[in-house]
């Protein structure tokens, strides 16, 4: 087991490597640059004439041969320096900038993806048991509903309907809030939004892969062996339909942080969404590279986790691997 | 008891998951019941706005709250109609004061105040603060906007850049002088009058700041500063105070009972929540904000409201026509662009954005005589420059376009027009001018294409025109000026301006924008009226820019705002202005 780690580990950081490069690279082709003034009405840019434009070059070694400034960018990933942000939000560090932002994202997908995961459980699971009922048809039609519209459509509803014309919930996010309840409450609609997907990818998962389990061998044994129709279900049935549930939910995480982009927009959420959209926009190097490194590891620590758990759910990939 | 430990366990995650969410990283939470904006007669003023408020540091950030929260040594404040304003001392004790017979040097006496912390307020901090400003290892960029904008302050700019061109310039050779801890002397590159030299030293990026703190929100090598981030790291001493600010959120501001003028601001408070349209207008109508921005359709469900506000902008919106594509001679062919010139139908392209048609480049927001209130716009030589129906003439513009076809030895054109793929005005005046154009040219001579980039891609075609003169054909540009300084935003229409996107190149524009704007005798009589006017005409002829439409801005507010503008000049909205009850 160690061994199997060990080289998923090995292959996580030669992945992220080729992304950083990648990305890198990329980020310092894009058209424009930093000292990009939008004209017209509004405009709140100075006359930056090209000796300042120099100047600030050469602070942040923009003048510098591009193979430097990617030894000073994995320099500074080593020392965990990611520089300083030049348009954003002048002079605050990346990490800063980061750093205030992860926490209330990482707080509305793990909780969507919380509460999300068991209930599409128990969906599932309903739909397997009652198969080919009314309730199993009533599940597949929410299902269907469910994957087919965007998280965001459900959001900008909800917000209309149940905070706006209902009153029950606020209309977008108080970062001001204080108490647990307050804080509950300006969240619930965009958790609530963003699990309606996940909900409905776990069930139909789950009805499939239960449904096919239900049909096997190894349960009529256990069947047969004594175990009433539930514990057949609950100690053997669902464990083997957990498999392929782990490449449906790890995913689901990586795709929730970008799904909940619009989410964050529409209730005014303060979080990691926007950000990258942000910086690609205002041309601050910087963040978008940090960003863009944030989200790397993110995907890659959970196909990691998934590999992992792939070995601890199924005995027989951890067995295959010493052969 | 495996069932027991089942339902146990996740009880014990449920209650964990609950109690996580309370965790709130937030340390400027705000109790209602010690709240500071509550006021017994005003009310907190309560906008929303799409704008990202991410640094107020007036070296670094914008404009909004940075002019909110930092003293100025002037202000403008309204007459008593609020109708204009007038340039009014506020930390300076008088106008400056001429010292010399070119206008060069000035003497400004500056109040012995107190900041919040009780530290002194005096010449000492506004010396201070612009050292800093121009520090050249900080590189703040605000600097160019404070050293050269109304008046140009000596070796600042050689100062502030020392180390990119490898000079050494000591302070003591730029021109501002602590004398004494109530006075500063100021020197000019070159001769200026105390109205310039005040409004310099009102405009934000002169703002004052407070030494103990920002000194330590410098990083050790000094190239960074984090001041004016985080409530911490602020300290404000001008209208408003900053109580709460969570970035890319909310920001929170109560009136500032200390501020010299405290009896024009009447509200408690001032809150800026960041919302997109439609939030907004749920916030609006549930009455948890009291005045929003409309865009697009939303405009119309509110045109017959009483509250309704119209803000014009101050510059227009134009296309560019690239001359010097060499792909497109057809694009230097002065008939050619006044076919496209006279083709405009400036009224419906106005009508579609809900804007004001515009075949001139200063709108009536510019005021050429700050002392008399003299709209540019208003006086007999500007208004020689304004052709009738908006100089909308299809007949006129065929007449052109088959001239200069035949002069080209072309049968049909065929051009790109470059537009922001996130403005929705751009892209509904493109499409309008790609059906309109080839019905008065000929739809079997004149076809356009579309196309939409981001901004920044579209801004860096437009400036790369000279070393890729290909890339572009026609686009779309703006401008945006000073109000009682009309002539200094022409500065973009001039050969060497740095960032210059459009190929105009004028001899007679060059030295005329010099007149007005340095010019010995730029004070006397008409001089800087004939010039702005001459320069309009210039451009006017000359037909690289074409003018289409002056952008409005459109805003709504409830019963609580009694008095508010659609816009004061030199206010930046006025909204610190409005009259708000509780």
């Amino acid at each position: 087991m160690s061994r199997y780690i060990g080289q998923r580990l090995i292959a996580m950081f030669l992945t992220l490597f080729i992304i950083l490069t990648i990305s890198f690279v990329v980020v310092r082709l894009m058209p424009g640059g930093p000292y990009d003034v939008g004209g017209g009405e509004g405009a709140e840019g100075g006359d930056i004439d090209n000796d300042l434009i120099m100047a600030i070059n050469e602070k942040y070694h923009l003048n510098d041969p591009i193979i430097v400034q990617y030894g000073y960018y994995l320099k500074g990933i080593i020392t965990g320096d990611f520089g300083t942000s030049m348009t954003m939000q002048p002079g605050v560090s990346v990490s800063s900038i980061v750093k205030s932002r992860i926490p209330i994202t990482l707080k509305l997908n793990l909780m969507s993806l919380f509460f999300a995961i068991p209930i599409g459980l128990i969906f599932g699971i309903i739909a397997a048991i009652k198969k080919n009922t009314i309730i199993d048809h009533l599940i597949s039609v929410m299902v269907v509903i469910l994957i087919s519209i965007p998280s965001f459509i459900f959001g900008a509803l909800l917000q209309y309907f149940v905070a706006f014309k209902g009153g029950l919930f606020p209309i977008r996010y108080d970062s001001l809030a204080v108490s647990n309840i307050e804080i509950m409450r300006s969240l619930f609609l965009p958790m609530f939004a963003l699990m309606l997907g996940p909900i409905a990818r776990v069930a139909r998962y789950i009805r499939a892969e239960l449904g096919e389990v239900m049909n096997s061998e190894f349960l009529l044994l256990a069947r047969t062996k004594g175990l009433t129709y539930s514990q057949s279900i609950i100690r053997h049935g669902i464990r083997n339909s957990f498999l392929p549930l782990i490449n449906v939910i790890m995913p689901m995480f990586t795709r929730l942080i970008g799904g909940s982009l619009v989410i964050e927009t529409i209730f005014s959420i303060p979080g990691m969404g926007g950000l990258l959209i942000q910086s690609v926009n205002a041309n601050d190097y910087f963040v978008t590279n940090s960003v863009l490194l944030f989200f790397s590891i993110i995907s890659l620590s959970i196909i990691l986790i998934m590999d992992i758990l792939y070995g601890v759910v199924d005995p027989r990939i951890r067995v295959g691997d010493k052969k | 008891m495996r069932k027991r430990l089942f339902y146990l366990t996740f009880v014990i995650m449920l209650v964990m998951a609950v109690s996580l969410t309370g965790c709130n990283s937030s340390s400027n939470g705000t109790d209602p019941a010690t709240n500071p904006n509550v006021d017994k007669e005003y009310g907190v003023f309560r906008i929303t706005s799409s704008s990202k408020y991410t640094n107020v540091n007036p070296h670094q950030g914008s404009e909004t709250i940075t002019r909110e929260i930092h003293p100025s040594l002037y202000e403008f404040l309204p007459n008593e109609d609020y109708t204009s304003v007038k340039i009014t001392p506020y930390l300076a004790d008088g106008m400056p004061k001429q010292l010399d017979d070119e206008g060069k040097l000035w003497e400004i006496k500056i109040k012995s105040l107190k900041w919040p912390n009780g530290d002194d307020l005096d010449a000492n901090d506004v010396v201070y603060t612009w050292k800093t400003l121009l520090d050249p290892d900080l590189l703040l960029k605000r600097a160019s906007q404070f050293y050269k904008r109304f008046i140009e302050i000596e070796n600042a700019d050689a100062y502030y850049k020392q180390k990119a061109n490898g000079t050494t310039i000591d302070w003591s050779e730029v021109g501002i002088k602590l004398v004494d801890n109530n006075t500063i002397n100021v020197r000019t590159k070159d001769g200026a009058s105390a109205f310039d030299v005040a409004s310099q030293f009102e405009y934000y990026p002169s703002r004052i700041v407070n030494e103990t703190i920002y000194e330590p929100t410098i990083n050790e090598d000094r190239t960074e500063t984090t001041y004016g981030t985080s409530v911490e790291t602020t300290m404000s001493a001008g209208r408003f105070i900053l109580t709460d600010w969570v970035v890319d959120s909310v920001v929170k501001m109560k009136k500032n009972p200390d501020y010299l003028f405290a009896d024009y601001i009447k509200m408690a408070g001032y809150e800026i929540h960041k919302a997109n349209q439609s939030t907004a207008i749920q916030l609006f109508k549930n009455g948890e904000v009291d005045y929003i921005s409309l865009t697009g359709d939303n405009i119309q469900n509110y045109e017959e409201d009483p509250y309704l506000l119209k803000r014009p902008s101050k510059g227009v919106t134009y296309v560019t026509v690239n001359t010097i594509n060499p792909d497109q001679p057809i694009l230097a062919n002065s008939n050619f662009r006044n076919a496209l010139f006279y083709a405009m139908d400036r009224v419906s392209m106005a009508k579609a954005v809900r804007g004001n048609p515009a075949n001139f480049f200063m709108t009536e927001r510019m005021i050429i005589d700050a002392e008399n209130n003299v709209r540019f716009r208003d006086t007999d030589i500007a208004k020689k420059n304004i052709e009738p129906n908006y100089s909308y003439d299809p007949a006129k513009a065929k007449e052109f376009f088959d001239k200069a076809l035949q002069e080209e030895g072309l049968d049909k054109v065929k051009l790109s027009l470059v537009y922001s793929e996130t403005s929705s005005t751009q892209k509904i005046n493109s499409e309008l001018m790609q059906q309109q154009l080839p019905k008065i040219f000929g739809e079997d001579k004149f076809e356009l294409e579309l196309k939409a980039m981001p901004s920044s891609a579209r801004n860096n075609l437009k400036r790369g025109f000279k070393e890729n003169p290909s890339a572009v054909e026609l686009s779309w540009g703006g401008w945006n000026g000073e109000e009682f300084m009309p002539w200094l935003a022409m500065v973009y229409f001039t050969g060497d301006y740095p960032l210059k996107d459009t190929p105009l190149f004028n001899d007679e524009f060059d030295q005329l924008f010099n007149e007005a704007a340095f010019g010995e005798n730029r004070f006397e009589g008409d001089v800087r009226l004939n010039a702005v006017a001459r320069m309009e005409q210039i451009l006017l002829e000359d037909k690289s820019m074409i003018p289409i439409y002056q952008y409005v801005s459109h805003y709504i507010h409830n019963e609580r705002v009694e008095k508010t503008f659609g816009y004061l000049p030199k206010l930046y909205e006025g909204k610190h202005f409005t009259t708000v009850y509780k």
